[in-house]
């Protein structure tokens, strides 16, 4: 009887974090992929969403990293070269967009994202990223915007699209170039507890790109209905949390597909996909954290 | 005894009362400085840095709302039409390998032919996505499983008639001009 109760007293404060982290879904805002830097649509975009009083995390996915006279993207549909001087005017309309539209309280983390897809993911693109995340934190505080928006860089950082030392070396370069935050917002493909991870990544790179390196943050996609993104990410921060000195990683949040991809198994609602991964990290106390955010994709602009 | 029991039974109803708390929902995000004890030295750093950051901000001054300010207006990009060499897609690279891609505008949409294969199985696919022209709808993906075919490559276009080629050298039509 003493030992059960003793066994009682151990299990509790366990299920009181658990606990005291358990939320529900932050509201899912909605990202996008990006077929255009057109700047009436950009700002249209924005004050849609600031005329909802919408709050969190905006991905704006602007393609594959290239090179033509300067850095820039391949942007999804049109598949044509989208400047970084364009993307950052395009940038800079959504951001006009929400403040204009917005009442004074909801906060807007614009993310401009590309990905480590393709033969144009290099050290020189990782800087110009950097540099653009930076001209648009510069943006936010001239034009007085700054109670109400951030900026911020994002990268799909998937592991069968690119190797782990090609990623790492756009990674370092955003992050020499920037301080402010990196989000992944990638997969941990192959990883436990499937496997030893795609491509050639390990955990600990893994690790290395989306929360070891200064300025990044986990942002993972969780598409799979059946949980096995969820259990990735988790296997992920166990790792982290039993492997790396620094301790575990803190994941921001979620992304979900629902609005682009009908795809069978992929089709997580946002609540499904977040509630997925924090139920798995809430069920072990070494993983245990509270995720903020949470961001549906779209294929329309 | 009975003090242990006593313990014991303060932290079910803590436990309890926590739950019925986490049951309220709320649409408001949770602000990441709610960690854990456990949280290692890097989240701690990154926090602080994230809460100087807010601080700062918060300290920023304020703009006047232009609530019917109008854009400034720029042209649109023209979207390629035919055989597009990229397996860049709007879609998860941990379930599809995309090779290349075919688009085209029907009517009042664009077109999005995508040859690949499924990434784990190796299954050949072809996925339509489908965007107004305007940009403002898109439709679900439409996934075509070609089974035993492999990987997929769009190697020809006659009109919307496209030719895929498998990695043996086989070849599967597909008519574009259906969807």
């Amino acid at each position: 009887m003493v030992r059960l109760l003793r066994a009682l007293a151990l299990a509790f404060p366990a299920a009181l974090m658990a606990t005291a982290l358990a939320h529900a879904a932050p509201a899912a805002t909605t990202s996008r992929y990006m077929s255009t830097t057109n700047t009436t649509t950009l700002y249209n975009e924005g004050c849609s969403m600031g005329s909802a009083a919408q709050s969190g995390v905006v991905i704006l996915d602007f393609g594959e990293p290239w090179y033509s006279g300067g850095y820039g993207t391949i942007l999804y549909g049109a598949n044509s070269f989208a400047s970084i001087a364009s993307i950052q005017a395009g940038a800079q309309s959504f951001l006009d967009g929400f403040w204009n539209c917005s009442p004074s309280t909801p906060v807007l983390r614009l993310a401009v994202g590309t990905s480590n897809y393709g033969s144009q993911v290099t050290s020189g693109h990782g800087t110009a990223w950097g540099n653009l995340v930076a001209a648009l934190n510069s943006y936010i505080s001239t034009k007085g915007y700054g109670s109400q928006e951030y900026a911020r860089g994002a990268n799909d950082m998937e592991l069968s699209w690119n190797s782990y030392a090609t990623t790492k070396a756009w990674v370092d370069a955003y992050n020499a170039a920037t301080t402010l935050p990196l989000y992944d917002y990638g997969d941990a493909g192959g990883c436990p507890p499937y496997g030893s991870c795609n491509n050639g990544w390990t955990q600990a790179d893994l690790y290395d790109v989306s929360w070891g390196a200064k300025d990044s943050y986990p942002f993972p996609e969780i598409y799979t209905t059946n949980g096995s993104q969820a259990s990735e990410w988790y296997n992920e921060s166990l790792f982290s949390a039993l492997n790396e000195p620094a301790g575990k990683m803190g994941i921001l949040g979620t992304m979900t597909q629902y609005a682009a991809c009908g795809c069978g198994s992929s089709t997580n609602t946002p609540a499904q996909g977040f509630d997925q991964l924090q139920n798995d990290l809430n069920g072990d106390s070494r993983t245990a954290y509270a995720m903020s955010y949470s961001t549906d994709i779209t294929y329309a602009n | 005894m009975k003090r242990t029991i006593a313990r014991i039974s303060l932290l079910a109803l803590a436990t309890v009362a926590l739950a019925a708390c986490g049951a309220g929902h709320g649409s408001a995000p949770i602000p990441s400085q709610m960690h854990t004890s456990n949280d290692g030295a890097l989240a701690q750093e990154k926090a602080a840095a994230l809460h100087t950051e807010e601080v700062a901000h918060a300290g920023m001054w304020r703009s006047a709302k232009a609530p019917h300010a109008l854009p400034v207006s720029a042209p649109s990009e023209t979207w390629k039409s035919g055989i597009v060499e990229t397996g860049q897609a709007p879609l998860p690279g941990a379930l599809y390998d995309i090779t290349n891609q075919y688009q085209t505008t029907l009517g009042d949409r664009h077109v999005s032919v995508f040859a690949g294969s499924m990434r784990e199985s190796g299954t050949g696919v072809v996925i339509v996505m489908e965007k107004s022209i305007d940009g403002k709808t898109a439709s679900a993906p439409v996934v075509y499983p070609m089974a035993r075919t492999g990987r997929l490559r769009i190697t020809a276009a006659s009109g919307q008639q496209l030719t895929l080629t498998t990695e043996r050298g086989g070849r599967v039509g597909f008519d574009a001009s259906r969807l």
